[in-house]
């Protein structure tokens, strides 16, 4: 099917506003928003108990109990941020509510930008409850703006990439169990490397793996920056990967798949 | 094992508990090695210190040739031992790169090699470096030395209370919780 | 209700001289040549129509014959492959303006269930750029027009059916538009639902003088509600015009109904059977003082059915046989419909 270019004298910037301010109010007042966090902050409760009462742990576990947070707290937080973005476009699609945002004369450009920092809002609040949580963990071992700090940059990398890929296959899948699927399944394949023992992490093509798998390379920078006492640029390189991919999904989530944006959804399906 | 190596390696610590700065005792005496005359000699910086767990500090030694020939190919290790019961010393947490080579050094003449140290665990622990040829035939005992140990108390500030952490762990997901109440009965108030 | 400004005419320059046609006085909607398809299939061959404001214009035909598509070309939801078309003066090309100037209320339009009826309309009205002040008279006024300001803070999850086409249709007037399309806007409603709904677009297209394009397989609304009619087949317009008109050019109706005494049925058969523009009479089966009679095929407006009932008529008057009643069958929307796309 032919699908319509983009109207060329819309405000893209205020069609984003808009746009965003309704689907914050529809996530957070009215929708997942708040249940999530409830059960985001559960999750950390769980762990923070358990590594706030175990006596036996040595500084240096203590600082892998604080890195251990801020990796869940990233994984979790990319993660809720994507499932909210793999529903945006092909959840309209399926509810049927599409084709009416499809008729006002809204650019594409602002329905996709809108909706992906409605969704991110979802790593910035899990990133402000995870905030507590990481100052008690790490007051005792002075963590605690190591921990935030490598929280903020290179967690809010990796969630940019997730949420604009699952902006990317929301507009293309054709229907939303699909655009779930992929975007659930992309996430467990990059993050499924960082289970690797050790030993297997060594050598020269381990590490460009590594290093070009933004989950990975995130992980190594925090854990550098928590455990290990790194400076904040000691390790930068390892964010080239989470940075390329936050910046490239992004233009691919809000200038390149609007142009597929279609009432039946296009490639995928 | 030497009189003298046995008397440095027995620790005498009544340093106070320092609020955030370490407390550091005078240089301590030089250490020797092996039966045969020394060629090396390994000094530290300090004899004691003081410190918090989670504190870093830099540990400097002087590797010295005291022989009478030129050596070459020598290796300085770092090494932590506990003198605690029941607390388990990983080195390779205490310190990222234990392992350093000294340069060359004419007969006399000496390198300085420094080391960054994590206080990694609470207790009582012997820092101390070695100094090991690389496996030439012609260190093989003059290279071989070992200086007098570093005496290292990290104390252990409790800070965790377990009835705090149960008042974050309950209250901040209940918090939220209420948050959500509340925010959907405000909303269906509004909808009536 | 607050009324936005209309785009100035910097924003809105004069079409190049091949669109001028569609600037004809009153002329809010004109496609040429449409043709549409769906990778191999072709779904508008060679649409064609106008329509005038202030009109409401039936959009018939069977399933799959291209209503829908004809909306979403129109609307610029899908480019045509062919063909040119201008809603309110504005061509084709500039889709963007096109959209600011129509209201659609789709065939299958779903709704948020989380978002109350002024969320839902103060939302588009942003979206159509209207301050929140604005927009907040706006879907005041709106759901006022359409008979649902006793709902406004309703979640929409709570609306029926005919609620739900009414927030539609309220929705498609909040940019005020030239044209409103409406497709199959009373689907699923109950008799009484169905009226509310075509009463509706009857005040809408009379108050505001909009056109209103009004998608439908029941020609009972056709008849009803609109002024001019277009009937599709296989992504054609096979007719146009009033309903009359179309009635009159698809299928003259052929067969009617006398009811004589029963007694003098067979004398009035043989009248009837001698009868000038008669076919056929035959006794109809299981009324025993009725007569159906089939009418010649004849194509002259002079000899219109109505005309050759009366001569039938007073032909058995004259026969000293009284008509009791009779039914004209034929004269129907629905059978030129069924002409007209009998065959697929």
């Amino acid at each position: 099917m032919a699908t319509v270019a983009a109207p060329s004298r819309s405000t893209a910037a205020r069609d984003t506003g808009v746009v965003a301010g309704q689907e914050l109010r529809d996530l957070w007042l009215a929708g997942r928003g708040l249940p999530l966090m409830v059960a985001f902050s559960l999750l950390l409760s769980v762990i923070t108990y358990l590594g706030a009462t175990n006596r036996s742990l040595n500084f240096l576990e203590r600082r892998e109990t604080v890195n251990l947070t801020v990796q869940v707290a990233v994984a979790v937080g990319a993660l809720l941020a994507m499932v909210v973005a793999g529903d945006a476009i092909s959840g309209e699609r399926e509810r049927g509510t599409l084709e009416s945002l499809l008729l006002a004369p809204v650019s594409r450009r602002g329905l996709a930008a809108g909706k992906l920092l409605a969704a991110l809002s979802l790593w910035l609040a899990a990133l402000v409850v995870a905030g507590p949580y990481l100052w008690f963990l790490a007051r005792g071992v002075g963590a605690f703006t190591d921990a935030m700090g490598a929280a903020a940059l290179a967690g809010t990398l990796v969630a940019v990439t997730f949420t604009a890929l699952g902006i990317v296959i929301s507009s293309l899948a054709r229907s939303n169990r699909l655009s779930l699927s992929v975007s659930l399944f992309t996430l467990l394949a990059l993050y499924t490397p960082t289970q690797l023992p050790a030993g297997a992490k060594q050598g020269w093509a381990a590490e460009l793996l590594l290093r070009v798998n933004p989950v990975t390379a995130a992980e190594h920078y925090i854990g550098k920056v928590v455990i290990n006492q790194h400076g904040w640029t000691q390790d930068a390189a390892w964010l080239l990967s989470p940075l390329v991919g936050a910046v490239a999904l992004t233009f691919a989530a809000v200038v390149v798949a609007p142009r597929f944006m279609s009432l039946r959804g296009s490639a995928l399906g | 094992m030497t009189r003298r190596r046995g008397v440095a390696l027995a620790l005498a610590l009544a340093c106070p508990a320092g609020a955030g700065a370490a407390s550091i005792a005078p240089p301590a005496a030089a250490a020797t090695g092996g039966d045969a005359p020394p060629a090396v000699r390994v000094a530290l910086d300090h004899a004691r210190v003081s410190t918090r767990l989670g504190a870093g500090f830099g540990l400097g030694s002087t590797i010295t040739n005291v022989g009478r020939r030129p050596l070459a190919g020598l290796v300085a290790h770092l090494n932590v031992v506990s003198l605690t019961n029941g607390v388990y010393v990983d080195p390779e947490d205490w310190s990222p790169q234990r392992t350093k080579n000294v340069p060359a050094l004419a007969p006399g003449r000496s390198a300085r090699i420094g080391w960054r140290v994590n206080a990694v665990n609470g207790g009582r622990f012997a820092v101390y470096v070695v100094t090991v040829p690389n496996g030439s035939p012609r260190n093989a005992s003059a290279g071989l030395a070992i200086g007098p140990p570093l005496g290292l108390r990290v104390t252990e500030r409790r800070v965790f209370n377990s009835g705090g952490v149960v008042f974050l762990a309950v209250g901040l997901p209940g918090l939220l919780g209420l948050a959500t109440i509340g925010t959907r009965a405000r909303r269906r108030r509004a909808q009536r | 209700m607050a009324a936005e400004p209309r785009p100035t005419p910097a924003d809105d320059p004069a079409p190049p001289p091949d669109q001028r046609g569609a600037r004809s006085p009153g002329v809010t909607l004109e496609a040429r040549g449409l043709r549409a398809t769906y990778g191999s299939m072709v779904a508008l061959e060679d649409l064609s129509l106008t329509a005038r404001a202030g009109e409401v214009l039936g959009l018939l035909g069977p399933n799959g014959a291209g209503k829908t598509t004809a909306i979403r070309v129109l609307t610029t939801l899908v480019r045509p492959s062919a063909g040119t078309f201008a809603v309110a003066g504005v061509p084709h090309t500039r889709p963007a303006e096109i959209r600011r100037r129509v209201g659609v209320l789709p065939e299958s339009a779903g709704y948020p269930e989380s978002q109350t009826a002024t969320e839902f309309l103060r939302y588009f009205a942003r979206l159509y750029g209207r301050s929140r002040a604005a927009a907040a008279a706006a879907a005041e006024d709106l759901l006022a027009e359409v008979g649902l300001a006793g709902r406004a803070s309703s979640p929409i999850a709570h609306f029926s059916r005919g609620m739900r086409q009414r927030l539609g249709i309220a929705r498609a007037l909040i940019c005020e538009p030239s044209v409103v399309f409406l497709d199959e806007p009373t689907l699923g409603l109950d008799p009484a639902g169905q009226a509310q709904v075509l009463r509706m677009v009857e005040r809408v297209a009379r108050e505001r003088d909009v056109t209103v394009v009004l998608s439908t397989h029941l020609l009972a609304e056709v008849e009803d509600v609109c002024s001019r009619v277009a009937i599709l087949n296989r992504g054609r317009v096979v007719a146009d015009g009033t309903v009359a008109e179309v009635t009159r050019r698809a299928a003259a109706p052929r067969r009617g109904r006398f009811r004589v005494p029963s007694d003098l049925r067979r004398r009035a058969l043989a009248v009837l059977a001698r009868a000038d523009g008669m076919d056929d009479a035959k006794p109809a089966e299981g009324r025993p003082d009725w007569i159906t009679v089939t009418l010649d095929e004849v194509p002259a407006i002079a000899t219109a059915p109505r005309v050759r009932i009366d001569g039938a008529a007073r032909a058995l008057a004259e026969a000293g046989i009284p008509v009791l009643a009779f039914e004209l069958d034929g004269a129907r929307l629905s059978d030129a419909f069924l002409a007209m796309t009998a065959e697929r």
